[in-house]
């Protein structure tokens, strides 16, 4: 009790000084990406995002957690029925982020609590990961567990909490490691301002992550333009059918 | 030099892959049939999600059948009108056998599907083929056909549209022809091959045409379906992926003229014996898959 006063009065106090002196004083707390796009060329191998910002005091412990594109996922699993392994359950699960990954200095997270945890999903193991229909608890934890796991083995979810870098009292830095497997779509960085349990501020930053390249082209037709993608396709068949007896005829 | 493929979504060895198109290309040119149905199944084991190479397939095919028909057509071995009503049956069997496809897909079915057709299909053509040379190198001569009448010249005689196709000179139901090419287009939407070794035997005994208008005819039908059917997947399934289509159609195309070239110097039987027994391998190695307990019973899909 006497912590939670002790951060509201400091908290307090930067807002008031943040607020008579606002032209020169640094807000409580910022955040800055140093690409605001990623894009994957035919060689991508992975690649790092960089987060830094500044706080307005040491006091303040940032949070970043990084996610990828929400999007429904199906879970299914193999069974086998007459020898043979078929998929023969499944469960959605809805708007689960592509990628996670979050990074914290030791103990931070551990402070704010679980409750805190869960309802801003600060962790992989505290997403939500919400099932499209009802399902039996043991079935959903079964699922739930495998999701997270898959994820992990992807690299896509890390258990890991990473590093947040101080420079200075009120400069601090950290990256986090994209696989070369990326999912494309648009990212957010959320950022919080943590002072013992409680979160006192929060940002949030997007960036995208497209393909460029031949590969991207390609890609971008296939979708959109199916039809013709499709007719192209039989005639480059063609033409390189044919092209490559002439070729050979001639020996 | 390692390539990401956007649509297979796996990064892949170009040389492996252009490899394996051109033995497979090499093969068809030895035997004038083989193709689809090895390269497919390669295509899977080397990591290549089966419904990318299902539809991806189906794109070279084209390429593969391309040299063959122009050289028919010259040689007036087609049968254009007969060509004409098979496509017909052809092109609705790619349609429903493509809507069967999204619907495996969605279900998460597909893949199994498509490996257990090739089991099944493999294992037959490679025991027929492997029974037909074991007879040739004991040199049992099978006794002529009977002249009773078979189940399908009696059902083609109870069949209505009765056309005269005058290049193959028969007289038969325009149903019979259709059927087949149904069959075909089924065939070539769901597992990615010409349909060539159910066509050729169906043409040469169910309609009664001679084995020249079988090549040429069975060669018109086969390219237009394989390209109806790849833009049909393109569309309809988005698993067309063009930058392995052209590594294969390129390997494939090479391979098959040094094939041709090489077929001379080759004894029928003992390249009958290597190409039964490879079909049986692959047709094993695709069941040991289906059978043993995978590494990761769990999968992700994402939707939307």
């Amino acid at each position: 009790m006497i912590r939670y006063l002790f951060s509201i009065v400091v908290f307090s106090i930067f807002l008031l000084a943040g607020s008579v002196q606002a032209q020169e004083r640094p807000p409580v707390f910022m955040l800055n990406l140093a690409d605001d796009h990623v894009a994957i060329t035919t060689g991508f191998n992975g690649t790092q995002v960089k987060v830094f910002g500044t706080k307005m005091s040491k006091e303040i412990n940032p949070v970043i957690v990084l996610e990828g594109p929400r999007r429904d996922v199906v879970m299914r699993r193999k069974k086998r029925i007459l020898g043979i392994w078929l998929n023969l359950e499944a469960m959605t699960f809805k708007e689960t982020p592509a990628l996670y990954k979050i990074a914290a200095k030791a103990g931070v997270l551990d402070k704010l609590g679980e409750e805190v945890r869960f309802k801003e999903e600060l962790g992989a193991a505290y997403l939500r990961l919400t099932p499209k229909k009802k399902k039996l608890r043991d079935d959903y934890v079964r699922f739930r567990r495998a999701l997270l796991s898959l994820k992990n083995e992807k690299g896509l979810y890390s258990t890991e909490i990473g590093e947040i870098k101080n420079i200075s009292d009120v400069f601090y830095k950290t990256s986090f490691t994209l696989p070369a497997n990326l999912p494309r779509g648009e990212y957010t960085v959320r950022g919080y301002a943590v002072v013992d349990d409680v979160i006192i501020d929060q940002q949030t930053l997007t960036f995208r992550v497209h393909q460029d390249g031949i590969a991207a082209d390609i890609l971008e037709y296939a979708e959109e333009k199916p039809a013709l993608y499709g007719i192209i396709g039989v005639l480059i068949a063609i033409i390189v059918g044919w092209g490559a007896t002439q070729v050979l005829r001639r020996d | 030099m390692h390539i990401y493929l956007p649509i297979a979504e796996v990064s892949i060895p170009v040389e492996l892959f252009l490899g394996m198109a051109l033995m497979v290309g090499f093969i068809s040119g030895v035997f004038g049939v083989g193709g689809g149905f090895i390269l497919t199944p390669l295509l899977i084991f080397s990591g290549i999600p089966p419904a990318v190479a299902v539809a991806t397939q189906s794109n070279q095919l084209v390429a593969s059948s391309i040299t063959g028909v122009l050289g028919h057509l010259r040689q007036g071995n087609v049968d254009i009108k007969l060509g004409l009503v098979m496509l017909a049956g052809s092109s609705l069997g790619s349609i429903v056998g493509i809507c069967l496809f999204s619907l495996l897909k969605y279900l998460g079915q597909i893949d199994v599907v498509i490996a257990v057709s090739y089991v099944s299909m493999l294992s037959i053509i490679g025991s027929l083929m492997l029974i037909d040379v074991i007879n040739a190198r004991l040199k049992i001569v099978k006794p002529k056909e009977g002249r009773e009448r078979s189940w399908y010249r009696r059902l083609n005689e109870r069949l209505p549209y009765k056309m005269r196709f005058n290049r193959s000179r028969i007289y038969i139901s325009a149903l019979m022809p259709a059927g087949i090419g149904f069959v075909g287009g089924m065939l070539t939407a769901v597992m990615g091959v010409g349909g060539g070794f159910i066509l050729v035997p169906a043409m040469i005994y169910m309609l009664r045409m001679s084995p020249l208008m079988v090549a040429g005819t069975s060669l018109f039908q086969i390219i237009f379906t394989s390209a109806f059917t790849t833009i049909l997947h393109a569309i309809v399934n988005k698993s067309v992926d063009m930058l392995l289509a052209v590594i294969l159609v390129v390997g494939g195309a090479m391979g098959a003229q040094f094939g041709v070239r090489f077929a001379k110097y080759v004894s029928g039987i003992q390249a009958r014996t290597a190409l039964s027994l490879m079909i049986l391998a692959v047709a094993l190695r695709l069941a040991a898959d289906l059978v043993v307990e995978p590494e990761q019973i769990y999968s992700i899909v994402v939707r939307g």
